[in-house]
């Protein structure tokens, strides 16, 4: 069996009464799915080609000039970021040293990448440690409230805030201080609403409410809640988020999911 | 623990010390340059297009959506459904402060529309087209806009060129070739 070279393919695809091996192609398509999948995937590329959607997003980028401001502000958060790692690495070791710096009141601490830091130790501590998740969290809390607009776009500093509320939730939450948890993400969800362009904080803050919800054995609510976050995590391609709230769905005593 | 004693609190030994952080932040320069080169004009197609966002104020919604993205980079799983996902929230929210202060040129309707229209696979098509479009080359470019958006015959284009109608066939099979050697090495480098 001969198989079609890609010009053949390309050429009875563009045109098929003009390729001059048209009937012998047909057949032998039927009989090759090797051939009749680079077939399609010359039509889909030709499909793409006439869509004017791609026409004009190629044009949104030759008329645009990117704003160098832009890429000193993610040089400054990954600068911060490396040192608030380096600072903190010594006292995350030891809580208590954590605890006595009191870093919410050094300047050096206050950054972006310092609260980004903290909260991601609260998040590494919360399952092991809660009571020390919660410590830095409210650190976190202490040096995002303390952040200043025009230090940092004031999206950034409410969407920290409302990050470091959410971990407080959390902590709190594995503590069992339900009330209190919930408290936390109302604040977090005040603070999320400044911030329409990060999806994941809010969602995030939904998902810890349908934990808590569960916890409190109110199924019907949970699964609400649960349903909501996991289309959400689906479509921003958070796959492990989707799933652990799929499987949240899925033990409700009267799930249809 | 080995810690300082400075103004009177436990301090760990490294600060105060200046840490080389100039790669650090080369480096984050040179990465989110390519972000944004590989997104910004999605972005600003889905808030224009998708959702009728005014041309002046499409870039300082982009911009937004970057300066956030660059702030929580490590905790974003899938970039490109993250950065869609983020626009239109802001797009969305743009449309109402403005519903607040009675301005509603965009019904909600509207929006669910686009909503429906940026499913994550149709877009990543859409701007791996657009990609490959870009990289074509300015003549490549203009044949194939000639003979699939504006609907020309190959036998008009040939006429507007001075040539034959085979030659026209001839350049458009080249360029859809390289158009199809662009796709293929996107998509083994994605």
């Amino acid at each position: 069996m001969r198989h079609f070279t890609e010009d053949e393919l390309a050429q009875y695809a563009f045109d098929p009464q003009s390729a001059p091996e048209r009937v012998s192609i047909e057949e032998h398509l039927g009989a090759c799915p090797d051939c009749a999948e680079r077939l399609h995937f010359i039509r889909t590329v030709d499909a793409g080609l006439a869509d004017p959607d791609a026409w004009e997003i190629t044009g949104e980028s030759e008329d645009a000039s990117s704003d160098q401001s832009l890429f000193k502000f993610a040089a400054k958060i990954a600068g911060e970021a490396e040192a608030a790692e380096r600072l903190l690495r010594p006292l995350l070791k030891n809580p208590a040293a954590f605890v006595w710096s009191n870093i919410s009141q050094r300047r050096t601490f206050r950054t972006a990448g310092a609260v980004r830091a903290l909260s991601r130790a609260a998040m590494d501590a919360c399952y092991i440690k809660p009571l020390h998740a919660l410590t830095y969290a409210d650190a976190a809390i202490a040096v995002a409230e303390a952040l200043r607009i025009g230090e940092y776009p004031a999206h950034i500093i409410y969407d920290l805030r409302g990050t470091a509320w959410k971990d407080r939730a959390n902590a709190l939450r594995l503590l069992g201080r339900f009330d209190h948890a919930n408290d936390a993400l109302d604040r977090a969800e005040r603070a999320f609403l400044h911030v329409p362009e990060a999806p994941l904080g809010p969602t995030i803050t939904k998902h810890l409410r349908a934990i808590i919800l569960y916890e409190r054995s109110d199924f019907h609510a949970a699964l609400q809640f649960a349903r909501e976050c996991s289309d959400i995590f689906a479509r921003l391609g958070d796959t492990e988020r989707h799933m652990n709230r799929a499987s949240l769905g899925s033990q409700h005593p009267f799930s249809t999911a | 623990m080995d810690v300082g004693a400075a103004d009177g609190v436990l301090l760990p030994p490294c600060m105060g010390e200046q840490a080389p952080l100039s790669d650090v932040r080369a480096a984050a320069i040179v990465e989110a340059e390519e972000v944004y080169s590989a997104n910004a004009p999605l972005l600003r197609w889905i808030a224009r297009k998708k959702f009728r966002i005014p041309a002046q104020d499409v870039e300082e919604l982009v911009n937004d959506v970057f300066t956030t993205y660059f702030a929580n980079a490590p905790n974003v799983r899938l970039l490109r459904s993250y950065l869609v996902g983020a626009i239109c929230n802001a797009s969305r929210q743009y449309w109402r402060r403005q519903d607040a202060a009675e301005a509603v040129p965009v019904s909600d309707w509207t929006l669910r529309q686009a909503d429906k229209a940026l499913h994550a696979e149709a877009i990543n098509n859409k701007l791996l087209i657009a990609t490959t479009l870009a990289r074509v080359g300015r003549r490549c470019r203009e044949l194939l806009h000639q003979y699939y958006i504006e609907g020309e015959s190959t036998a008009s284009i040939a006429t507007g060129l001075g040539t034959t109608a085979n030659n026209v066939c001839q350049q458009l099979h080249t360029c859809r070739k390289t158009a199809r050697e662009i796709v293929r090495s996107l998509l083994q480098d994605s």
